[in-house]
């Protein structure tokens, strides 16, 4: 018996060891950047699993912007990408790593909603970083859960789900049927669209949930066949999205009811090229498109393609102004400090995207923007988007409206 | 009508897929007692693989036996390299297929990247069938007759062939049939390479109608895992039967019980269980 | 039981020196490894001792959590919080444990993992509860008299947990109960020719993993103050599982050296690289091939145990001493 003594001292003796080690190893307990020359961005990002291919983008906007911005007011940047997963619980893991390892400046993270929403409850809670939120959506980030020390560069549901539920039913027909991820961004995207859809006059035939990682659509299909309407708003995210777009032209939809769809996902070269012409004729509301005509965006797209030999997709943008609202927030405060930083964001700041000119609204937190609807086109065998139709500056209100939760 | 028989045809087409998945997974459980959880990366290679030849000017059918026979290749190595040495020790054939998931999983990443592909539909088969006011895709019907074509294949392998007797008699004893002199290294691999063949068939064959993307292979695994539960370990007959059945209820389920139809999936998984331990055509018991 | 209280004071002390050496971010790893060391442990407890290999005890760890997460809006009390929480984790075991332990193998398996899999989709397509983003707390672990609020007094208090947990679990594995238990691992028609209800026993056995596994996952929700419905998937079930596979089985102790391994393994390869889980992977095929009884194994190997190793790996693989000395001649 006394040998399993030994033998346990051994191991904790082992453990103690190799910790004192990595500890004695590392740079840790080092003063956070104020004073040092360096500034340390730190990103958290699903580079691995279900959401690798946003993440994935979300990396190439932001190393493209500071492979020309290495250095900011005369420190040097350094970049630290971690990845989650896309899992939650991962995410504040690597927060702490960030945070207390690596002693971060920013934090850069919330490729998709449920990160976004637990990262910003650990951020604000502790108030040492402020965070840019790279894409989460969700509304209440906006409001009721807005926090100071949490900016988003992307865009809410209910930018793109209002304006599309105006420009349905203004613009195609008043008869719709709404297919939504059944999850919680879906949820909020549909009550959004419902809302405008029927203040301007439309009705909601049908609402169908489809659950995550539905695989084949064609039972919701037929039921859609059935209905007949004028117009079908889809928001499945991830890779049920294109999945839908397909078995939509597959099923003979496509030419019969339009396709509206609200996650930016249909023109996203990936999606194009898996599902080619089945995007044709098919309408999309979004923030960013790469035909987009201006002068930041043909310079943006020509850099990205040759940096990566790549079309940009929205997440690109969302992490290359990512990335742009950090540097002009560290520049024009004058410092990493938490508060400065909070401070200048809080006067508002706007930057030139390439979406268009757009303004961090100090009230929602979430940018002032345009939005576009665009239209899948085909000719001489490439497709392409077309620009149909922008609403102008759209602001998301101060509060939440009180309407019908779906 | 027509909402009954496309329903009913779309429930059958994920069924076949999904019994290509289970049948191989089925009969190498039954026989080697080996519990390949890296199954569904066979099936997801198979599509990844597949992908890249029709990508790379390669026309549909070509890929699709191409990439059987690699995947067949790869499923060789794998057995005669890692499989065959922990024969009998269920917690390392755990261990080393959930890291095998790992691994192609990741290496697929590594290579195909993030984002959903898809495998056009062969020119063949583009068409729509008119069903009433309702269409379906032929390439969907010819999935089903695939489907249909394997379980007859196998039906023959059982009941007419010398090898299905082999085969047969191990599932129920293996020893014997090697104290008979049949080389039982041999059968073993035979039939795991059958079996990631027969997954790797079914990821081709998916790949116009359920793409690939990340993960997927865990989608896959885990219906097949229920479909071979339900049928019973170590018969096809059973994963076909399992494979309809959940292929049907998904296509309804959504429908009618549009929350909860996994939910009710699992459920007859449990009950089927607690009422037949061995499942409903089951010959072995774990 | 000299033994026991040997190791106990032993592990009291690695707990409290251990902070004064690290940096804040050992500290808050060394947090993580702790619970899921409890959670491991539990885990082990069934696999090691009773021979239940369960997909589905990530079903406990999030019950618990959530119930920490959920009641902590109207409740305040630490006590009162995790004890909830190790009930229902325990009624879950009990419910899923009697239908789920007619099964064997495989059918165990899946059984146990259709449960979880049950409880991932409600929690994450229900309306309550934060659905698929998950549910934050702002509650501080308060023991009535201080509330803990930094990083270290947390890791005490999970520290204190911890040992609790170990010197229970080693009661329960040493009690008639315990050795009743590894007597129907290995030898379970024996056990029902001697009159033992096999049913019983491993019921049992599983209800306590439960209990634990529960506790973890409360103690988890008080570091984290979220839970969301990964915690009931599948990855999170089969990571405990490897970590009891890397530590190895048949011991209390060896599960806790896996989730340590584990734990700093992933958190270094996956800041190193992003193929991080192909680097997992192989691990893990390496493992399997070269080293089967589990790192724990390995070192006893090491400090010249190795006729108990042999032991341990004998059992872990369900053989007996001369057929492993067979297999190691042919190999």
């Amino acid at each position: 018996m006394n040998k399993k003594n030994i033998f346990l001292f051994g191991i904790v003796s082992l453990i103690s060891i190799f910790l004192v080690a990595c500890n004695g190893g590392s740079t840790e307990g080092a003063e956070k950047g104020s004073d040092s020359d360096e500034v340390k961005l730190g990103f958290i990002l699903s580079l691995t699993g279900n959401f690798a291919f946003m993440g994935e983008g979300i990396k190439d906007g932001i190393e493209l912007y500071f492979e020309e911005n290495e250095v900011i007011d005369g420190k040097k940047v350094q970049l630290i990408f971690e990845d989650d997963a896309g899992d939650p619980q991962a995410a504040l893991r690597k927060y702490e790593q960030l945070t207390l390892k690596q002693n971060v400046d920013i934090i850069g993270g919330g490729t998709i909603g449920s990160i976004a929403a637990a990262l910003r409850d650990k951020v604000d809670a502790e108030k040492s970083v402020p965070m840019i939120n790279v894409v989460g959506t969700g509304n209440t980030l906006s409001w009721d859960n807005r926090s100071d020390y949490v900016w988003r560069t992307s865009f809410s549901a209910w930018q793109y789900a209002s304006t599309a539920g105006k420009f349905a039913a203004e613009e195609v027909g008043k008869s719709t049927v709404v297919v939504s991820s059944d999850y919680v961004a879906g949820h909020e995207i549909a009550t959004d669209f419902i809302a405008n859809f029927e203040e301007h006059g439309g009705n909601i035939e049908k609402i169908i949930w489809a659950p995550v990682g539905t695989s084949d659509f064609s039972s919701y299909l037929t039921q859609i066949n059935e209905i007949k309407p004028d117009s079908v708003f889809m928001f499945i995210p991830g890779a049920d999205g294109p999945r839908f777009v397909q078995q939509y032209n597959d099923f003979g939809l496509r030419d019969k009811y339009q396709l509206i769809e609200g996650s930016a996902m249909l023109n996203a070269p990936s999606t194009i090229k898996a599902v080619a012409d089945a995007v044709v004729g098919g309408q999309m509301i979004t923030n960013y498109f790469p035909e987009l005509d201006n002068a930041v965006n043909n310079e943006f797209v020509e850099k990205f393609r040759e940096k990566y030999g790549k079309e940009p997709d929205n997440y690109a943008v969302n992490g290359y102004d990512s990335a742009q609202l950090i540097v002009e927030a560290i520049k024009k405060a004058g410092s990493v400090e938490v508060d400065q930083i909070v401070k200048v964001l809080e006067e508002g700041i706007s930057i030139d995207s390439p979406r268009g000119p757009i303004e961090i609204d100090p009230f929602t937190n979430n940018p002032i923007q345009n939005m576009y609807v665009i239209e899948g086109k085909k000719e001489n065998d490439t497709i392409s988007f077309e620009l149909i139709k922008t609403y102008e500056k759209i602001q998301m209100p101060k509060e939440a409206t009180n309407y019908k939760e779906y | 009508m027509d909402f009954f028989i496309i329903n009913t045809l779309s429930g059958l087409t994920y069924g076949m897929l999904l019994f290509l998945m289970a049948s191989g997974l089925s009969i190498v459980f039954g026989l080697m007692r080996v519990i390949n959880l890296a199954h569904g990366s066979f099936y997801l290679l198979g599509s990844y693989i597949a992908y890249a030849f029709v990508h790379n000017g390669f026309n549909f059918w070509l890929a699709l036996i191409l990439a059987t026979v690699i995947v067949m290749v790869l499923g060789l190595i794998i057995e005669r390299l890692l499989i065959s040495r922990i024969h009998g020790n269920e917690t390392a054939q755990i261990l080393l297929t959930v890291g095998l998931i790992f691994v192609i999983g990741d290496i697929t990443l590594w290579i195909w990247g993030g984002n959903f592909l898809s495998i056009p539909v062969p020119d063949l088969l583009s068409a729509t069938i008119q069903v009433g006011e309702s269409q379906f895709p032929a390439y969907r019907l010819f999935v089903i007759l695939m489907g249909v074509f394997f379980a007859a294949l196998l039906w023959f392998f059982e009941n007419k062939t010398h090898v299905g007797m082999i085969v047969r008699a191990g599932v129920d004893d293996m020893e014997m049939v090697g104290a008979l002199g049949f080389n039982i290294k041999v059968i073993f691999s035979a039939v795991f390479i059958f079996g990631a063949g027969l997954a790797a068939l079914g990821g081709v064959l998916g790949g116009p109608i359920l793409g690939m993307y990340p993960l997927m292979e865990f989608e896959i695994l885990i219906n097949a895992l229920i479909i071979v539960l339900i049928g019973g370990l170590g018969s096809w007959k059973g994963a076909f039967i399992g494979a309809v059945l959940i292929g049907i209820i998904d296509a309804f389920g959504k429908i009618y019980i549009p929350s909860v139809s996994m939910l009710i999936i699992f459920g007859i998984m449990v009950i089927v269980l607690v009422i037949k331990p061995s499942g409903l055509f089951g010959e072995v018991e774990a | 039981m000299k033994s026991t209280i040997l190791t106990i004071f032993l592990l009291v002390a690695a707990v409290f020196v251990l902070p004064f050496l690290m940096s804040p971010f050992l500290v808050y790893m060394i947090t993580e490894v702790l619970i899921m060391g409890i959670f491991a442990m539990s885990l082990g407890l069934i696999m090691g001792f009773g021979g239940l290999h369960s997909l589905g005890h990530s079903a406990f760890f999030g019950l618990g959590a959530y119930t920490v997460v959920v009641l902590s809006q109207m409740v305040s009390s630490i006590y009162v919080l995790l004890l909830v929480a190790i009930l229902i984790a325990c009624a879950f075991a009990f419910v899923t444990g009697l239908i789920a332990i007619r099964s064997k193998g495989i059918f165990f398996l899946m059984l146990t993992f259709a449960f979880t899999q049950m409880l991932y989709l409600i929690f994450s397509q229900s309306g309550y509860w934060g659905g698929a983003d998950g549910l934050g707390t702002s509650i501080k672990p308060n023991l009535g008299f201080v509330e803990l609020t930094s990083p270290l007094s947390l890791f005490y208090l999970i520290g204190g947990f911890f040992i609790l947990s170990y010197l229970l679990l080693r009661l329960f594995v040493n009690s008639p109960l315990g050795t009743g238990l590894q007597g129907v691992m290995e030898n379970e028609n024996r056990m029902i020719a001697l009159g033992y209800n096999v049913r019983n026993y491993k019921v049992i056995a599983y209800i306590v993993a439960g209990g634990f596994a529960g506790l973890a996952g409360g103690l988890y929700a008080f570091k984290t103050q979220f839970a969301s419905p990964d915690l009931f998937g599948v990855h999170m079930a089969a990571t405990v599982i490897i970590m009891v596979y890397i530590g190895g089985m048949g011991t209390l102790f060896g599960p806790v050296l896996g989730a340590g391994i584990y734990i700093f393994l992933q958190n270094y390869v996956s800041t190193m690289t992003d193929r991080w889980s192909l680097i997992m992977g192989l691990i893990f095929i390496a493992l399997v091939l070269f080293n089967r009884g589990g790192a724990l194994h390995l070192i006893q190997l090491l400090i010249g145990k190795v006729s108990s190793y042999k032991l341990n790996v004998a059992k872990s693989k369900g053989v007996s001493l001369n057929e492993l000395a067979k297999n190691k001649g042919t190999e």
